[in-house]
């Protein structure tokens, strides 16, 4: 019952999320549980994809994974840093997922300013927790 | 440097050999010099003797002849007369007959009556006549040596006076002297008084001139040394001196004349005639050394008036010890190339198990612990091989040791790296599906429409995907090892609470846990958490192996070094009554992910990063167990000064997870 009220009060916010990462099965996850909860969600499987998908669309929120093969998480959080990109927001808040959390991983996010971090793998719960923390905090 | 032992081996050999040969040598010559010129000495005196008997047969003939003439009566009968003619006549006959070369007869003044010489003699002296003078003198026959004066000899026969007559040679050594020619003669005759009834009626007189006689010397000569020649030459000499000069000889001069008129040496003449002695040594004669005996002449006044001498040629003596010399010098040398030889052969039999031994050592030096030492020898270098040999063995032994140390050394390193970057990859990889599962278990558990069964499934799907993401996480935690903060702690209070915090454990289990703290303060600089962590793990781990009534015992130690005072190790031991580890686990259990609990209640990963642990604070962790008796677990660490800093390497290690 409880879970029912919650899912009501999330569906009060249809967010625009971009997932990005290089593994389908998390792509089709995070699909999955950030649709469960009423978001749109976007997924596109490397960096540059990214970058075609932000120009064109506005988003709420990006999903990054940080390892990914050629173009990493790190490169698509530099090339978005103070760009217009259409919409209200001028850049996306950013959740960085990783499967791989070493102290040189958190010191170069620290970098980049990015605060909002969850280590894979994760429940449903765990994400959209984090999620709620990232816009709760700002 | 090997030249040298055989070189100095071969020196003294040779030295040996050297010293021995000269010395033989030395002493060799000297011995034979003196026996030979002992032996040569005692020769010439006997010789000597012999000479001066013959001289003295001559005297006594001499004095015969004279006795018997005047036994004749007839002969008698004719001095009482004064036959002159008839008695000349008789005279030349007898003296025919004995060899005599002057004779006569005097009146009782001396005046003489006849001789047998030609017969105008010029007037001489009465007291020219030393034979007859002797007999007026003393009234008896006399018969000796007698020097006569030219004079004389003239008188008696001019041919006599010739041949008396040399010319006197300078000879080296010879005293000086200003005379240069010798006039007078030397003779031995006799005298002897013609009485008639007791009046003396004349003397009869006579005898051999020894001036230029050869049948004299020659005789002796002949008599004594039997013809006995070295070299073409006589061995031996005789010589009558009229005071120093030869007048009778068979020394030869280098032309082959008899060496009349040569003189003898000053200190011989000083010392035989001087002192009457007889002279005995080496002697230079004319142009040769000569082993000769000297004895002075006196004549029938009781005068020293000449030497009669003998000699026998060095040379023949001197070339047997040349010749003994020469076979000892020969021996020497002999004796020098075998010293030569042996001191070779016994170098290279000494120094051939040495060099092996050198290159031996060499060969080690190089890194082959097994060379070849030869064969052993059975002295003293027989005794260093054996303990090089020895020496090899436990250095192999070492070797092979420190090769097998340092191989599972490097094998547990090369095992704890690959397996972290192993864990970070499976990690990495496994997280992405892990998602999936995650994600899609739980949101069909969030489904009202599946019944209690597929609800049960799932919850043990999502429950064994908790574990699985439960057992990542601890292999991304060992491949990350985090940094170490080492500060001086107190050891005994730190294993001291770990124990604290598994006594419950084992009072539940029922295993004796005991700790027996070293005395004093042990206080060593690690990372707090870290090592309790570290020996709480193990700890825990003996008592979970250790049954029921089984014992735990802690304890804490401070172990010096053998080689150096100053390295000391602080030990930790943790020792169970176990069940200790079987040699076939007992390399892997320091791996990560080994364990022998069941499933579920260990991840297999304490022990790795208790290792890791321990050795990036510079110690190590032994393990000694027996199966089914138990085991100890020992951790070492080094108790260095508080200078160095840990952290710093600690740090560097930290980020290459």
């Amino acid at each position: 019952m409880m879970k029912a009220i919650e899912a009501e009060v999330r569906e009060v916010r249809h967010r625009r999320v971009l997932v990005v990462d290089d593994d389908p099965i998390v792509l089709q996850s995070c699909k999955r549980i950030l649709e469960s909860e009423g978001h749109m969600v976007i997924c596109v499987p490397d960096a540059e994809e990214a970058c075609v998908k932000l120009e064109r669309h506005p988003f709420d929120l990006m999903v990054v994974d940080i390892k990914m093969p050629e173009r990493d998480g790190f490169y698509l959080l530099e090339k978005i840093r103070g760009r217009r990109f259409p919409g209200p927001l001028v850049e996306p808040p950013v959740l960085v997922m990783t499967g791989y959390p070493t102290h040189e991983t958190l010191g170069r996010l620290q970098k980049s300013r990015v605060r909002h971090f969850i280590p894979k793998p994760f429940t449903p719960d765990e994400l959209l927790t984090a999620i709620d923390i990232l816009f709760e905090k700002g | 440097m090997l030249y040298t032992t055989r070189s100095k081996v071969i020196g003294s050999f040779l030295g040996v050999a050297l010293l021995v040969g000269i010395v033989s040598i030395y002493i060799g010559r000297q011995l034979l010099y003196k026996t030979v010129l002992d032996e040569a000495e005692s020769r010439i005196s006997l010789d000597l003797n012999a000479e001066q008997r013959i001289y003295q047969g001559y005297v006594d003939a001499v004095a015969a002849a004279l006795a018997v003439s005047s036994l004749d009566p007839e002969f008698q009968d004719s001095i009482v007369r004064r036959q002159t003619g008839s008695l000349t006549s008789k005279l030349r006959l007898i003296a025919q007959r004995t060899g005599l070369d002057f004779m006569g007869v005097a009146c009782a003044d001396g005046v003489v009556m006849a001789r047998m010489g030609p017969s105008s003699p010029a007037p001489v002296s009465p007291t020219a006549n030393p034979f007859v003078q002797h007999v007026l003198r003393h009234g008896a026959a006399v018969a000796g040596t007698a020097v006569l004066d030219r004079a004389f000899l003239a008188s008696e026969d001019p041919i006599l006076a010739r041949q008396a007559r040399m010319d006197l040679v300078p000879t080296r050594m010879a005293a000086t002297i200003e005379q240069k020619e010798e006039a007078s003669g030397m003779a031995i005759g006799a005298g002897r008084p013609i009485f008639e009834g007791a009046r003396l009626v004349g003397v009869l007189y006579g005898g051999q001139l020894l001036n230029g006689s050869t049948s004299f010397v020659d005789t002796i000569r002949d008599t004594v040394f039997q013809k006995d020649t070295y070299k073409g030459k006589s061995v031996g000499v005789a010589t009558i001196f009229l005071g120093d000069a030869r007048i009778a000889t068979n020394v030869f001069n280098p032309d082959g004349t008899r060496a009349i008129g040569t003189r003898v040496s000053k200190t011989v003449r000083d010392y035989v005639l001087g002192s009457g002695q007889r002279w005995s040594d080496r002697a230079f004669v004319v142009n040769d050394w000569y082993l000769t005996a000297y004895e002075p002449i006196t004549d029938i006044f009781g005068n020293r008036v000449g030497i009669i001498s003998t000699a026998v040629m060095e040379t023949k003596y001197l070339d047997v010890q040349r010749k003994v010399v020469s076979i000892f010098m020969l021996i020497t040398i002999a004796g020098m190339l075998v010293a030569i030889g042996m001191g070779s052969f016994l170098a290279n039999k000494i120094m051939k198990p040495i060099r092996s031994l050198i290159s031996a050592s060499r060969e080690v030096s190089q890194g082959n612990f097994a060379p070849e030492i030869g064969p052993v020898s059975k002295d003293e270098i027989g005794v260093l091989q054996n303990t090089f040999t020895e020496m090899l063995s436990s250095l192999r032994e070492r070797d092979k040791r420190h090769k097998l140390e340092s191989e599972i050394r490097l094998l547990q390193s090369e095992k704890q790296a690959s397996a972290g970057r192993l864990a970070a990859g499976v990690a990495h990889e496994i997280n992405n599906p892990l998602t999936g599962v995650l994600t899609f278990s739980h949101m069909l558990l969030r489904r009202k429409d599946i019944d209690e069964e597929m609800r049960a499934d799932l919850t043990a799907i999502a429950k064994a995907t908790e574990r699985v993401r439960a057992i990542v996480k601890g292999l991304l935690d060992f491949s990350r090892q985090t940094t170490l903060a080492p500060e001086q702690t107190d050891i005994n209070a730190l294993v001291g609470s770990a124990v604290k915090l598994v006594m419950n454990n084992a009072l539940i289990k029922g295993v004796n846990l005991s700790f027996a703290p070293a005395n004093g303060e042990l206080v060593g600089k690690v990372d707090k958490s870290a090592m309790q962590g570290v020996v709480l793990n193990i700890i825990m781990n003996a008592v979970d192996a250790t049954e029921a009534g089984g014992s735990v015992e802690v304890r804490t130690g401070l172990r010096y070094s053998a080689s150096t005072a100053d390295d000391k190790t602080i030990e930790i031991s943790v020792t169970d009554t176990g069940c200790g580890i079987s040699q076939k686990n007992l390399d892997k259990i320091f791996d990560p992910f080994f364990t022998t609990k069941d499933v579920g209640k260990g991840t297999g990963l304490g022990l790795s990063v208790s290792s890791a642990v321990v050795e990036r604070h510079g110690g190590s962790i032994h393990v000694l167990s027996a199966p089914g008796k138990g085991s100890t677990f020992t951790i070492a660490l080094p108790l260095k000064d508080d200078n160095n800093d840990e952290s710093d390497r600690s740090g560097s290690e930290g980020s290459a997870a």
